[in-house]
């Protein structure tokens, strides 16, 4: 994945994607940058899994900007329609790029849109990792068992602006920012609950930036493509 | 022998009047029992003619003239 | 004399007479026999066989779970057939009219005819959308165009333009074992429809076995020596008509269907256009920025010595379709500006 990011010839892409359009079909991932637009192929996937009889399901996972956008509305309809495989989340974290949600978005909560859709909807408060991960266990749980799609709207927070060297002087809300990022907070929880300490901890951020930093380096350490071959990939 | 008609393609006018919008056969032609003879229409409807038997076929419409449905249009002798 | 020159690899035509519309649904089925990863998906090509009869009794023939009536949803399913072909399906999915591709352009062309290339070739879409295009009957600007000069522009997907019943029954055949994205796009005017104008270059013997059209190559379906007719779909017809008409004065017409525009066969067009001097495009789609402008610079990017003459290109001009019947058969490219191009081209 760094590799494709830093444009190099062993990234996922070979460099020809780059970091918007990312493909690992070892894991079914992908990502679009087109918004609400990745939505319909991930049907298409659940749609496959189905007919095979597997137990795979697709997540789809947009922010909440994508929610107003044609895309999200026909994929909610023939998920539901068709009792599709599918969990969609959507990551409310209040903003689109400068542009609020209260000023995009007709609804207070894009919940609500799913009982437009005949389909179970949950919006998940308090930016809390066990809340979540409940609430994503059940709809993927009705996903297998063949109930058809849900939509998961998870409140968050952005910690930071919506690209590199955005100085965010349209939000109000920078300062409350470090007191709800949810990963000191659950980190705290942990603590508290006695399966996390000081040397764990430490652990396991030294593996985060090792992994990181290794990745980075092997992206780095790669050759760049060679641009004769800037069209090979067109066709099979 | 046996005779082709005009498939009865709609039911409130019995006495409609269709054509044969394509041959797919020629007069004269050994044709075998299923075999797709003709589409016909009638209004806006359109359906398929299969050959009820194998045998030589002889077409008595041209396309496109004017036919009440249950009329032959062609005859198969066997 | 008329000469239709055998498709390329042709077998013996021991098969039967079929119209386009039919030998389309003849191939379609060999491929679902024979493979069941391939669907169909569009709307109203269920029990209502497709709404220009590209489906008519497939539904009988393989059920509701193969052959699928999709909502008015074209973003939606079109990029669901995208997420199947990319998990190993070769799913063929209907865009109604081809002038419906603007409200679904993102799923086409930024997903589908993108995915190969951005992920490096890692990831295949095996898919084929098959559309109905033309005019000719009065159904106005959003349901009349051919468009396939955009599609063809777009990189990433192939595109092929049957115009008679072998190519139609080859053409999707190769489409559906492609591997690539392909758009096949058939004129309403060549399906050989009952309820459409009687067209009699609409019905055709047709093999009943699964003998492929290549994608990529063009057919001389008329020999000549004294001027080139490049073209596809319904005009293909017309231009063998004026053929036929001309031929009574001394010119000769050779005619090129090309069949695929993606990968277009420039080899073909060069090679005849070396031979006759003379190049006339005729052309459905709009005149300016697409395909007729494309066919003539593939000649003048090799060799505009080869030319004795202007190309001319009878296309539609720059103009939303019209409604009315005069109106309508003033802008196509019908026999009459197909005839008074050809005689203008060998006079010079």
């Amino acid at each position: 994945m760094d590799a494709e990011i830093f444009g190099r010839e062993t990234g996922l892409g070979r460099g020809r994607g780059g970091h918007m359009h990312l493909f690992d079909p070892t894991t079914h991932f992908s990502c679009s940058g087109i918004i609400a637009e990745g939505y319909p192929p991930a049907l298409g996937q659940a749609f496959a899994f189905q007919r095979r009889g597997t137990d795979r399901i697709a997540v789809a996972v947009t922010g909440e900007g994508a929610a107003n956008q044609g895309a999200f509305h026909e994929s909610l309809n023939l998920a539901a329609l068709w009792r599709l495989p599918v969990v969609f989340v959507v990551e409310d974290n209040d903003w689109g790029i400068s542009v609020p949600r209260s000023a995009s978005t007709s609804v207070p909560s894009n919940a609500l849109r799913g009982a437009g859709y005949a389909m179970p909807a949950e919006r998940i408060e308090g930016n809390a990792v066990e809340a979540v991960h409940a609430a994503a266990s059940r709809a993927v749980a009705r996903a297998r068992a063949g109930e058809g799609p849900t939509l998961l709207e998870v409140h968050t927070l952005r910690l930071w602006g919506h690209f590199e060297g955005d100085a965010e002087g349209y939000r109000g809300d920078l300062e409350d920012v470090p007191a709800h990022d949810p990963i000191p907070t659950y980190q705290a929880t942990l603590r508290e609950a006695g399966l996390l300490d000081d040397a764990s901890v430490q652990q396991i951020a030294a593996d985060a930036s090792t992994q990181v930093e290794d990745a980075i380096a092997f992206a780095k350490d790669s050759p760049l493509p060679d641009p004769a071959a800037a069209g090979s990939y067109v066709f099979v | 022998m046996t005779e082709v008609v005009f498939p009865s393609l709609s039911t409130d006018n019995v006495q409609a009047e269709g054509v044969v919008a394509t041959w797919f056969v020629t007069d004269g032609e050994h044709v075998e029992a299923d075999q797709l003879l003709a589409e016909v229409q009638v209004d806006k409807v359109a359906g398929e003619v299969p050959a009820p038997v194998a045998g030589t076929v002889h077409l008595l419409v041209a396309e496109d003239t004017a036919v009440v449905q249950g009329a032959p249009i062609a005859r198969i002798d066997q | 004399m008329t000469t239709i020159q055998s498709p390329v690899d042709a077998t013996p035509l021991s098969g039967h007479r079929l119209t386009t519309s039919k030998a389309m649904v003849e191939g379609v089925e060999l491929e679902m026999d024979r493979d069941p990863s391939v669907v169909y998906l569009g709307e109203d090509v269920g029990a209502y066989g497709g709404i220009f009869s590209s489906t008519a009794g497939l539904l009988d023939r393989f059920g509701p779970t193969r052959i699928i009536d999709t909502p008015i949803s074209e973003t939606g399913f079109i990029g669901l057939a995208t997420g199947a072909a990319v998990e190993g399906m070769r799913p063929i999915v209907e865009l109604m009219f081809a002038d419906f591709m603007v409200v679904c352009l993102d799923q086409i062309y930024n997903h589908m005819a993108k995915i190969h290339d951005e992920s490096g070739g890692h990831v295949t879409v095996p898919m084929v959308v098959t559309t109905a295009v033309g005019g000719g009957y009065s159904d106005g600007a959003q349901h009349s165009q051919c468009l396939w000069g955009t599609f063809a522009h777009l990189p990433g997907m192939k595109v092929v333009v049957p115009s008679n019943p072998y190519d139609a029954k080859g053409l999707i055949i190769s489409a559906i074992r492609d591997d690539n994205p392909v758009v096949y796009m058939f004129h309403k005017g060549v399906m050989g429809l009952p309820w459409m104008v009687k067209n009699p270059r609409a019905t055709a013997d047709v093999p009943a076995g699964d003998d492929t059209v290549p994608i990529g190559k063009a057919n001389v379906v008329r020999e000549g020596s004294g001027v080139t007719v490049v073209t596809v779909s319904l005009s293909v017809h017309r231009a063998l008509e004026v053929a036929d008409t001309l031929a009574a004065d001394g010119i000769d017409t050779e005619v090129i269907d090309l069949r695929s525009l993606v990968p277009l066969d420039r080899e073909t067009i060069l090679r005849s256009v070396g031979k006759t001097g003379h190049l006339v495009v005729v052309d459905e789609d709009y005149l300016s920025f697409g395909l007729s402008g494309e066919i003539a610079a593939t000649v003048t990017d090799v060799d505009p010595g080869m030319l004795r003459a202007p190309v001319a290109r009878v296309a539609n001009p720059d103009t939303p379709i019209p409604y009315s019947r005069p109106l309508e058969y003033a802008i196509l490219p019908r026999q009459d500006r197909i005839e008074a191009a050809i005689r203008r081209t060998v006079s010079r």
